[in-house]
């Protein structure tokens, strides 16, 4: 099928997605114990009453969903209970842009970074140059990203005073955080890499490709990359939220004014609004890498079709 | 006079104490006004601001009319919920008011700049404020404050001098005690062990005598938590209230909280024989910081090994939950802090008193409530008799252990030794850098 016609199909899958998870997020939302007001004892009994009502948290839960799917439409995220004047979308707009800037590099550092030490695995598999990255990767994916994050930090940060300690006033500030959320990326994308391609240059084409006189790294360069990123590209997808979401305690310890602190505060004080915009974002952001993902598929390998296997 | 140049005059003080009260502002500090004149009315009959005991006779001149003579009145005026805003600039940016740093006007030493608004504002500097009356003995041109939530990269940023003043916590304190940049100030946080009344064995004064007597406040403070916060000898913290010749109410008020595991024993024996129980699990909730869970977890191992048949369970929740737990009454007893409110012992005392909002316990007893009511009734214009009255009411209420105060919080932080001047104020803003220099 043409590509037009399998966007719009996937945007409906989409917007049905994204509906079903509101609704399901806006139920566990009202299911949560505590209650929004951060500072409930001070409060009398008058003055609670009077915040419920005003934050519509009086009327009947299916009314509040009604409410809630309407704002989405016309854009309006609403209010935070927590800062009690600020719209949610302007605290998001405010916060977002790190948090996806250092996500972006991450991937666009790590991966590159994984593809390479994965073809150099498999390239030189069972020499020392294999073991060497493979150990590397194994320690990369159990080392949590905080444990990096914080060594960096004090070994190039304070003790050689490379780089900075922490803030984000600069592109140099970027670096650490960046370089301690990809090496999970590049853990995972090297292993696949590895894996995928020891089996491609294993293979027929590659035989003959050897064959026709093209050296190992001929061979790795012409057929075997392509066919390894295939089962990478689908890991990006979930690579990606693991970093929007995961990048919390890494933007905690570079002091980084990202969403991922927000959002957890965010569900401690009961902030409905903030937590069912951060959600929505990030499961609209997952659903477009996705999406993205899917059409990179066929750019990669021209043999998977559009929407399915099967050719009519 | 306000940063924009107009005088600050008592209408700025009239227009904003009316705007705090206002019903449909629900504040959460209105409850400071209760002590002047028709605010209660105001706040919760929804009556007209206007009403509220509070004029100016004239540009300079505000009066005041409170409900009963109120002697830390003055003190009480110098916290946030009574500062004034401008009036000629609030009625024109409405809503959007305080929202930012260019939607505020400033009347102190410093005035704030570059804060983008609350929840997305993170980093912002104060610039010495020119229109201040006396900018001319602020020696700080620029105080640059950094939200930094990771302790230990507050600590590397400190360590490599690119900060000047750093709260720090825990473990940290520790490795930082002996050096020369280490400070802790006392605050006026009291953490303390409270009860569910109502529960039949706690229920009884000779159990929660005993709970106390096997705490051994000073072997907490100085071997567990190790981070300068002090045993607590009573319930109210030093540093609210002094009399005539200048004696802190906490040091007249002495050691109202030995250690006796001896006594302790004896007394829970007798409950248990009176009571009729061998074996009692206690729920204790708390909230989930690093220093109340190592309080909590210390009060179960102390309880546990030294009152026979005495078991606990700690539960340490995010503070919204944690309240909304004290407030449902489903604890057996809870482990919190309470700041003063305002500079005086009342406030601490007051929490206790018979239906009093946050005696989540529900202890109850009609001679602490007399005396907390004439310190603030008919004996409230003599402050010598006043005193002696809340030092009284102080001792019934841990004679009868209606609460267990344990320590007094530190705020500990660490402070170039070069930076002087600061000043800690137990409470209110926690430091004050109008008189700060480096020197």
């Amino acid at each position: 099928m043409s590509i037009g016609t399998y966007a719009l199909r996937r945007l409906g899958v989409m917007v049905v997605t994204l509906w079903i998870i509101v609704t399901v997020t806006f139920l566990l939302l009202h299911l949560l114990p505590g209650s929004p007001f951060v500072d409930q004892k001070n409060l009398t009994d008058e003055q609670i009453a009077l915040l419920y009502e005003r934050l519509g948290l009086g009327e009947p839960l299916w009314r509040q969903y009604l409410d809630y799917v309407g704002g989405l439409l016309r854009g309006d995220l609403g209010i935070s209970f927590q800062f009690r004047n600020q719209p949610v979308a302007t605290l998001l707009a405010g916060r977002i842009g790190p948090s996806v800037q250092l996500g972006l590099q991450a991937l666009l550092v790590g991966i590159p970074a994984g593809i390479a030490l994965g073809s150099v695995a498999a390239v030189k598999r069972r020499t020392w140059l294999d073991s060497t990255t493979t150990i590397t990767a194994v320690i990369g994916r159990s080392v949590p990203s905080f444990v990096v994050a914080a060594l960096l930090q004090y070994v190039v940060g304070v003790q050689l005073g490379w780089l900075p300690i922490a803030g984000w006033r600069g592109f140099a500030y970027t670096i650490l955080p960046t370089l301690a959320l990809a090496v999970a990326p590049m853990a995972d994308a090297a292993r696949f890499v590895r894996t995928e391609m020891v089996e491609v240059l294993a293979s027929d084409h590659a035989e003959l490709a050897r064959a026709k006189g093209f050296g190992p790294w001929g061979v790795a360069r012409r057929h075997g990359v392509r066919n390894s990123v295939i089962p990478l590209v689908t890991l990006v997808g979930p690579m990606a939220v693991s970093l929007l979401t995961g990048s919390l305690v890494v933007e905690n310890i570079f002091a980084v004014p990202g969403i991922g602190e927000q959002f957890v505060r965010s569900i401690f004080v009961n902030d409905y609004p903030t937590i069912m915009a951060v959600t929505i974002l990030f499961s609209a952001l997952l659903l477009v890498v996705i999406f993205v993902v899917d059409l990179l598929y066929t750019l990669i390998d021209p043999r998977i079709r559009l929407g399915g296997s099967v050719e009519r | 006079m306000w940063s924009d140049g107009e005088p600050v005059t008592a209408h700025d003080y009239v227009f904003s104490w009316r705007r705090v009260v206002a019903a449909d502002n629900a504040a959460e500090n209105q409850r400071f006004f209760g002590f002047i004149a028709g605010a209660d009315e105001i706040i919760e009959q929804g009556g007209d601001p206007a009403a509220l005991g509070v004029e100016a006779l004239d540009d300079f001149t505000l009066q005041v009319t409170l409900t009963a003579p109120v002697p830390f009145f003055t003190a009480l005026t110098a916290n946030a919920p009574f500062f004034p805003v401008p009036e000629h600039f609030v009625t024109e940016v409405g809503d959007q008011f305080a929202m930012g740093s260019d939607n505020a006007l400033f009347n102190g030493p410093f005035r704030l700049e570059g804060w983008d608004g609350p929840g997305v504002g993170g980093d912002f500097v104060y610039v010495r404020n020119e229109a201040f009356h006396d900018a001319a003995n602020v020696a700080l041109e620029r105080i640059e404050v950094r939200v930094i939530r990771e302790a230990t990269t507050a600590v590397n940023l400190f360590r490599a001098g690119e900060l000047d003043q750093i709260g720090i916590s825990g473990q940290q304190v520790q490795q930082w005690l002996n050096d020369d940049a280490f400070v802790a100030d006392t605050t006026a946080i009291v953490s303390f062990l409270g009860y569910d009344h109502s529960h039949p064995v706690l229920g009884d004064a000779r159990v929660r005598q005993a709970i106390s007597l096997v705490i051994d406040r000073g072997a907490l403070t100085e071997s567990v938590l190790a981070e300068g916060s002090v045993a607590a000898g009573s319930l109210v913290p030093p540093g609210l209230l002094v009399d005539a010749d200048g004696t802190d109410f906490q040091e007249a008020a002495g050691n109202l909280l030995p250690t006796d595991v001896v006594r302790a024993q004896e007394l829970w024996a007798q409950a248990q024989a009176d009571l009729g129980f061998d074996s009692l699990t206690i729920d204790l909730q708390t909230f989930d910081s690093d220093r109340s869970v190592t309080v909590a977890e210390y009060l179960q191992h102390v309880i546990e090994t030294t009152l026979e048949g005495a078991s606990v369970t700690v539960t340490a929740s995010p503070v919204g939950v944690f309240l909304e737990r004290t407030a449902n009454g489903e604890f057996d007893m809870y482990l919190a802090n309470w700041a003063a409110p305002f500079p005086d012992a009342s406030g601490h005392l007051a929490l206790f008193t018979t239906g009093a909002g946050p005696n989540w316990g529900g202890y109850s007893n009609p001679e602490f409530d007399a005396a907390v009511a004439a310190a603030g009734g008919e004996l409230a214009a003599d402050p010598e008799a006043r005193f002696a009255e809340l030092l009284r009411a102080q001792e019934i209420l841990l004679a009868d252990q209606g609460v267990t105060p344990i320590f007094y919080q530190s705020a500990p932080i660490l402070r170039d030794p070069s930076f002087r001047g600061v000043e800690f104020r137990s409470s209110g803003p926690q430091f004050f850098f109008g008189n700060a220099y480096f020197g």
